[in-house]
């Protein structure tokens, strides 16, 4: 089998009734990698590691960092190079961007880590983002993996910047954060964008299986650059189009010409499926069988050679009489969808609490709560509900719940559930 | 036109959830149109608290559970009010099953075209191998062919080497 990238779409309905209004049809589409395994040649992994020793990260929280640390060591290969930073008041490089090879000196270094100071990221990010370039690499994955548990104060738009800066030479952002401490709006800034994401670990225990399961999808990327554009058909419109798997992301869309929409969607992994909802609005259609979209994905596989590789699916939308039609809901589409919606309430409840309105901020919680109840995750569902509670009462929720909520809507919280794809059974 | 609810707003046709409020549209019943709809009793509604744990119009009766393809993540939902059986459709011999897994790789995982019944009585659900070559597993154990064997919400019911996972709505917390 050529090596590829395959395509599923999934309808909200099956068929539409016709009729003089618009009407909204939701498109779930589901992307898996066919014909790789077996014959691509891993890429390369260049990997950063930039970690907070401030005194907060005392004890049990730099027991398993270091722990996690060592074991990524294990992990990497001998065509894999390693870099580690540690930033407290100041920054400094522990292990000089390396191939994995001297593993025990490397470990070495690792276990000599120890806590103590302040936190001031931007120079930790600063001296990795330097570390990460050192390397010359033809083609392989360049990361810088990020770990803090508190808040950095006066150099919050230095990290940004420093991030933004590296994304755009195709370095991918990870930011952890541990604890209650962290600010989430500042990992969540600094990693809005393509190939990057914050995670929120909330017990120490959780930091190795994250950091070993970050370092397992990276050795799994085999399409790079991947983006795609979609064509709508006159009168129809695209409302909107997020990533629902393996966990919750908007994606920026931009109109390049009329009818015609682009995204960026970064590197993907061979392993699990990568899933996206859009929302697209149909114009009223005689009876038949209707093309509204056209999606196409262009991709490189660096691992085979290949740039600039296409697949393209064509969304229909079949028409019949009002009678004949009845109304039925795809499950599975209504599924991701009601996570969405969850995500989405939860992050129109800040604004509306920032703004002062603390009972539109507590709807749109409980709101949400009812949403992961139905999609079966009662824990966040009551943590949704309790946080509801307390805005109302105090204005505020409280730091763990918002993280929880923030995160936890996204599929991003501990380790992030495993989205495997089992192509045996 | 749809007119949400719980919050009023006009929604297009064919959403399932309000883009305003996040309320569910389409489970209280097929949607209605702004020209059938009550606006008085709409507007009632406007300062009703919105729905805590759980809501009215999101509990499902309880013979209504959802099986879950594990490997592709496919949601099937069930209707259990009357027993329904799990197969793969076969239109030749007339066998069309309730729950057919033939569109989910039944055939290559072996699954019979009667593999099993999955019955909701007395407030239980229940599983029942129909004898089925491949066998039929709850939570990894092989289940005897034609004893009903109890379910609950989260147990995996594998026919052959299908993977399936019950989801049930309303269950106890």
């Amino acid at each position: 089998m050529t090596p590829g990238i395959h395509l599923q779409q999934t309808l909200s309905r099956a068929t539409l009734a016709v009729g003089e209004e618009p009407q909204l049809i939701y498109v779930l589409l589901e992307a898996h990698a066919e014909g790789v395994a077996q014959q691509l040649p891993k890429l390369p992994l260049n990997l950063c590691l930039v970690i907070d020793r401030s005194s907060s990260m005392r004890g049990e929280r730099l027991t398993q960092v270091k722990d996690a640390a060592a074991r990524i060591v294990d992990q990497l290969g001998q065509d894999d190079y390693f870099s580690l930073v540690v930033f407290n008041d100041r920054a400094d490089v522990v292990i000089p961007a390396q191939r994995a090879i001297n593993k025990a000196d490397m470990k070495a270094a690792i276990a000599q880590i120890e806590a103590a100071g302040g936190t001031e990221m931007a120079q930790g990010m600063a001296l990795a983002l330097q570390e990460v370039q050192r390397p010359f690499l033809t083609r392989g994955i360049s990361r810088i993996i990020l770990l803090t548990d508190g808040r950095t104060y006066g150099d919050e738009s230095r990290c940004v910047e420093i991030a933004r800066r590296g994304q755009s030479r195709g370095i991918g952002l990870t930011a952890l954060g541990i604890g209650t401490e962290w600010n989430e709006d500042l990992l969540e800034t600094m990693t809005a964008s393509e190939n990057s994401r914050a995670q929120y670990i909330a017990t120490a225990q959780d930091v190795v299986k994250v950091f070993a399961d970050e370092v397992k999808r990276l050795h799994a990327i085999f399409a790079q650059q991947v983006q795609m554009s979609i064509e709508t058909r006159p009168g129809a419109l695209l409302r909107s189009l997020d990533q629902v798997r393996p966990f919750i992301a908007p994606i920026t869309i931009v109109e390049e010409a009329e009818r015609r929409w682009a995204a960026n969607l970064g590197d993907w992994p061979d392993t699990g499926v990568q899933g996206f909802l859009l929302e697209v609005v149909v114009p009223p259609l005689p009876v038949g069988d209707h093309p509204v979209l056209k999606l196409t994905l262009r991709y490189h596989l660096p691992g085979a050679n290949l740039r600039d590789q296409t697949r393209e699916l064509l969304v229909r939308v079949r028409l019949r009489p009002a009678e004949e039609v009845a109304y039925h809901v795809d499950a599975t589409v209504k599924h991701w969808l009601e996570r969405l919606v969850a995500y989405r309430l939860q992050a129109s409840a800040w604004k509306h609490a920032a703004e002062g309105r603390f009972a539109e901020a507590s709807e749109r919680l409980h709101m949400a709560g009812t949403r992961m109840l139905n999609v079966g995750d009662i824990a966040l569902a009551q943590t949704l509900q309790q946080e509801a509670t307390r805005i109302l009462r105090n204005g505020a929720a409280s730091e763990e719940g918002r993280k929880r909520i923030r995160f936890g809507t996204r599929g991003l919280m501990g380790p992030v559930a495993s989205d495997e794809r089992e192509t045996t059974t | 036109m749809i007119v949400c609810p719980n919050c009023a707003a006009r929604q297009l046709n064919g959403t399932i959830f309000c883009a305003e409020c996040g309320a569910n549209l389409i489970d209280s019943g097929p949607p209605e149109s702004t020209r059938e709809l009550d606006v008085g009793a709409v507007e009632s509604h406007e300062h009703a608290p919105v729905s805590g744990l759980p809501p009215a119009n999101d509990t499902q009766p309880a013979h209504m559970v959802t099986l879950v393809v594990v490997s592709s993540r496919r949601r099937i939902e069930v209707d259990l009010s009357d027993e329904a059986l799990i197969g793969r459709a076969d239109p030749t011999r007339g066998i069309l099953p309730d729950i057919d897994l033939g569109p989910f790789g039944g055939y290559d995982a072996g699954v019979s075209r009667r593999h099993a019944i999955l019955s909701y009585r007395d407030g239980k659900y229940r599983v029942e191998d129909l004898g089925s070559a491949n066998g039929t597993f709850v939570n990894g154990r092989q289940i005897a062919p034609m004893c009903a064997t109890p379910l609950q919400h989260g147990d995996e019911i594998m026919c052959g080497t299908l993977l399936l996972r019950l989801e049930v709505r309303n269950r106890q917390r």
